[in-house]
């Protein structure tokens, strides 16, 4: 399999569990319990199914699972160059609490003291998502945004300057 | 294509919605099907 569909098979899992996610969390109520039941089943297939293929895909692949390295972190502080660390580690961070919110459901069915650790581990999953999202997109368009912006702000700045001086 | 992403994720969304929904139609038909069957078995025992 090329790389090309590799990241085609990324994105269709990234789809894939944020979709059954955000069913899972809007009908995590009473009344829409049986859908909650196969949303949450749709995360926790979706979640195996990354790990899986992560363990079988070769290190070079964009299959394969993340792994945060304190070496890596340091050498991207020391040069700036290669991948930020933070991809790595939220990544991870999302797997183990999504999964750990499909778990906890699962066993929160016959152990009912477990719903409410359950709703807590999907909240905190909620902030990680959100915070994996803003990362990405400052990485691939917030960066370039800003840096529009500032150049703007640099550009009408001596402007401003030399009417203060004739003034 | 954070942007076409976010779309692929709505969508797929409404695709596993979907199907939920119909997994708990029928869940539900099928709870009242059983339910009616218990009703009656019961109503012919008293009768």
């Amino acid at each position: 399999m090329s790389i090309k569909v590799h990241h085609m098979l990324l994105k269709g899992w990234h789809a894939w569990v944020a979709g059954s996610f955000l069913v899972a969390y809007l009908t995590a109520d009473e009344d829409t319990y049986a859908m909650h039941l196969f949303a949450g089943y749709a995360v926790l297939a979706a979640i195996a199914a990354r790990l899986l293929v992560g363990v079988l895909a070769p290190a070079s692949s964009p299959l394969s699972l993340p792994r945060p390295s304190l070496r890596a972190a340091q050498s991207w502080i020391a040069t700036g160059r290669g991948r930020h660390p933070l991809f790595a580690i939220l990544a991870v961070a999302l797997l183990a609490m999504v999964g750990g919110a499909a778990v906890s459901g699962v066993f929160a069915d016959a152990l009912p003291w477990l719903e409410d650790p359950h709703e807590a581990i999907a909240e905190a999953s909620l902030l990680v998502i959100f915070g994996h999202i803003a990362f990405v997109a400052y990485t691939y368009g917030g960066r370039r945004l800003l840096g529009k912006l500032t150049a703007r702000f640099n550009e009408t700045r001596p402007s401003t300057q030399s009417r203060e001086q004739s003034a | 294509m954070l942007a076409r992403m976010l779309i692929h994720g709505l969508i797929a969304a409404a695709l596993i919605g979907s199907a939920a929904a119909v997994f708990a139609q029928t869940r539900d038909a099928n709870a009242l099907s059983r339910q009616i069957a218990w009703i009656w078995s019961d109503d012919r025992d008293h009768h």
